[in-house]
């Protein structure tokens, strides 16, 4: 515990920083290029973090999720936090509108990685509320999963979204159609069909020996309904739900791999609540949400061995809940609930049967100060309570020691940014 | 073969025929963002029009969020009538998107950005010192009356190119308006004795320097939309001290630094209701006759 820069010491810093240099905000003005009118932006985001007991782990039963090195699944970054400083998740993006269509491209970077995360065209001139998007980008799928992190109210992903999605959440290549209904309340349908390429249930890890089914291996639908509550009050309510045609896990035993095969479904609810006091940046504001996610995955043994093994089906879930609330201009408190593998049977390797793992919950508290429209700092508190994975042939798990962790995320974006929806 | 298609089509014939009858003067449907833009929607369209406002009159339609509901109501417009120059960029693209109305896109007629038939008023914030700068001017357009009944006309001409049987009721209406308008300011400005020296926590009322005796002498704010430091309040004070004057701002603003200001100087202030109540020509008037109420007093 002797570090150089404490938190504490950090936070007067940060302060420090913009009372010294004031950030110029222009307005969302775009730039004219003949018909087409292109928005720019700068996302840059920074966390510190400390963690100050316990250590980094995998919620049980979700260990083959990528990152965890110990499956052998090996990802270009990992998205684990690390004491310290940390270089969050930044973007360029670039959408440029024309009369018929935009065209919409994300570069997301941090010090290590840059990775085009959205390349799509979504058309405006369809009739009738139709739109069709068309490209890389990240299925509207529930609440957060569209949400570019700038956008989050904490400073992590939901675990749901990153465990049953991916590190990235439901982002893929495809076709997604949505109709918005002609009715009086806000009614939305849509349906993607995607390539599949991901970490969720569409993943095929390296190393399998069953050939990948040709894409798309991925369909989804969703439906969202907003009722008129007046002025103070929005709502929106979703549900959604999705197949994938292939999941295929491999999990590396030193001298030799088994890997299991198979196809997964998911459906998933979620609801976001806000009320509007109509005071200035944002105070007595209220935000509340949550949303929860089932998955069931039908899967057998590949490869040689495959006689010995019967077909199972895994079913696992999670959800999270969130209330933040604005105790003063442009100040927000937030607490959040999440809870991972309510349901939890998941088949384990070598043992021929389906386990049962533990849940595993993570508490979070925040307080973010808007500076700016468009720059934020935020202090978090978190507390993981991870179930660890039984052993082998064993009932008893093995205990993962509960963290506490602090982050302090720095958030600034320059430009011209899209207008945020609900 | 043909005979169900003419089965088919005489059906089709009996179902539309009432409705058609209907239609013979359909009401358009338009989405008006803020309460000053319902009054000319309401005014000029009369019973051609049905209008539903999106912004609440005590909100600011610059940080107010989306929502679902909005998007309902775009879906299903004919025209959307936007104060423009970018006072709706944070909301109104998105539940625009969302909507996927392709009568609503730019370019459309069914798209009315009220201030592209307005220069409007400069911004009078200094860019270079950052905040939230309208590069394309002013857009609080509303606490101008001329300027309200430019636009008027303006949307007159915009509903005859939709619905040109009703240009001559359009055009009537658009005249009427300014006829009612125009008469009541004379008095308005009579109620004024010397010339008003105002300062105003944010710009938009620059416009009153357009039809009322008053003239603009400072803001609260230093940069647009950022809450003004002790420094600058302090400077502002030394200079204002001493004169008399008056201090406005909007009814959704922050008090704070504006009523610091008036102790300081011993002067008046006012947080003035910016948009009328309800969505009519009567509102509009009542709101004006408020504004001078409280200024003249």
């Amino acid at each position: 515990m002797h570090n150089i820069l404490r938190p504490a010491a950090l936070a007067p810093l940060a302060l420090a920083l913009f009372a010294a240099a004031p950030l110029p905000v222009q307005a969302q003005s775009s730039l004219k290029l003949g018909e087409v009118e292109l928005d720019a932006s700068l996302t840059l985001d920074g966390i510190f973090a400390r963690r100050y007991s316990g250590k980094e782990g995998t919620p049980a039963g979700f260990g083959h999720a990528h990152g965890d090195e110990d499956h052998g699944h090996h990802h270009g970054h990992s998205h684990a936090l690390e004491n310290g400083f940390n270089a969050g998740h930044s973007e360029i993006g670039l959408r440029a509108r024309t009369d018929l269509f935009d065209g919409v491209l994300t570069i997301g970077f941090d010090d290590e990685d840059v990775k085009v995360e959205e390349a799509y065209l979504v058309t405006r001139a369809l009739p009738a509320g139709l739109r069709v998007k068309a490209g890389k980008f990240l299925s509207d799928i529930g609440y957060v999963n569209s949400r570019h992190p700038h956008d989050w109210s904490f400073v992590e992903r939901p675990l749901v979204n990153q465990y049953l999605f991916g590190d990235h959440g439901l982002l893929e290549r495809g076709v997604q159609l949505s109709y918005t209904l002609p009715t009086r309340s806000f009614a939305m349908l849509g349906v993607e069909v995607l390539q599949g390429n991901g970490e969720g249930l569409d993943r095929y890890d390296d190393g399998a020996l069953s050939a990948r089914k040709s894409g798309p291996r991925l369909l989804t639908a969703f439906a969202k309904f907003g009722p008129d509550l007046g002025d103070r009050h929005a709502l929106q309510a979703g549900v959604s739900g999705g197949t994938s045609r292939q999941n295929v896990r491999v999990d590396a035993h030193g001298d030799h791999t088994h890997y299991i095969d198979g196809d997964a479904w998911f459906a998933g609810a979620d609801l976001m609540y806000r009320y509007d006091a109509g005071r200035s940046h944002g105070e007595g504001n209220w935000r509340i949400g949550g949303e929860y996610y089932y998955v069931e995955r039908d899967v057998g043994a590949g490869g040689g061995n495959r006689a010995r093994w019967l077909n199972y089906t895994e079913k696992q879930d999670g959800a999270y809940i969130e209330a933040v609330y604005g105790f003063a201009p442009r100040w927000e408190a937030g607490v959040r609930a999440e809870a991972l593998g309510l349901n939890n049977k998941v088949v384990k390797f070598h043992p021929r049967a389906l386990g049962e793992e533990d849940s595993s919950y993570r508490y979070s508290a925040q307080v973010t100060w808007r500076a700016r429209e468009t720059v934020f700092v935020r202090a978090q508190l978190t507390r993981e309570d991870f179930a660890g994975q039984r052993a082998h042939g064993s009932e008893a798990a093995v205990a993962q020691d509960g963290s506490w962790m602090f982050m302090l995320q720095l958030n600034a974006l320059f430009g011209s940014h899209p207008a945020h929806r609900f | 073969m043909k005979a169900f298609l003419a089965a088919v089509a005489v059906a089709f014939g009996i179902a539309l025929a009432p409705s058609a009858a209907l239609a013979e003067a359909p009401r358009l449907i338009v989405v008006a963002t803020t309460p000053s833009m319902g009054v000319i929607a309401r005014t000029v369209g009369g019973d051609r029009v049905d209008v539903q406002v999106l912004v609440a009159p005590d909100r600011d339609a610059h940080t107010l969020n989306a929502r679902p509901s909005m998007i309902a109501h775009l879906r299903r417009a004919d025209l959307v009538l936007a104060v423009g120059a970018q006072l709706e960029e944070g909301w109104l693209p998105a539940a625009l998107d969302a909507a996927a109305n392709p009568r609503l896109r730019k370019g459309q007629p069914g798209y009315f950005a009220a201030a592209e038939p307005l220069h409007l008023r400069p911004t009078r914030f200094d860019p270079a010192l950052g905040g939230h700068v309208h590069g394309e001017g002013n857009p609080h357009l509303n606490l101008s009356p001329p300027r309200m009944i430019t636009v008027a006309h303006a949307f007159a001409d915009r509903l005859a190119a939709l619905a040109p049987e009703s240009a001559p009721a359009f055009e009537a209406a658009a005249a009427a308006f300014e006829d009612a308008l125009r008469s009541r300011l004379p008095a308005l400005r009579a109620r004024f004795g010397a010339p008003l020296r105002l300062v105003a926590h944010h710009e938009e009322f620059d416009y009153f320097a357009e039809w009322l005796p008053v003239e603009l002498v400072g803001f609260v704010e230093e940069k647009p939309g950022v809450p003004p430091g002790p420094a600058h309040l302090a400077r502002l004070i030394e200079q204002q001290r001493g004169q008399v004057g008056t201090i406005v701002l909007a009814n959704y603003q922050p008090q704070a630094p504006a009523r610091r200001v008036a102790d300081e100087l011993g002067w008046p202030l006012h947080a003035l209701a910016l948009e009328p109540a309800t969505a009519d020509a009567e509102s509009y008037f009542a709101l004006i006759e408020h504004w001078v109420d409280s200024l003249a007093q």
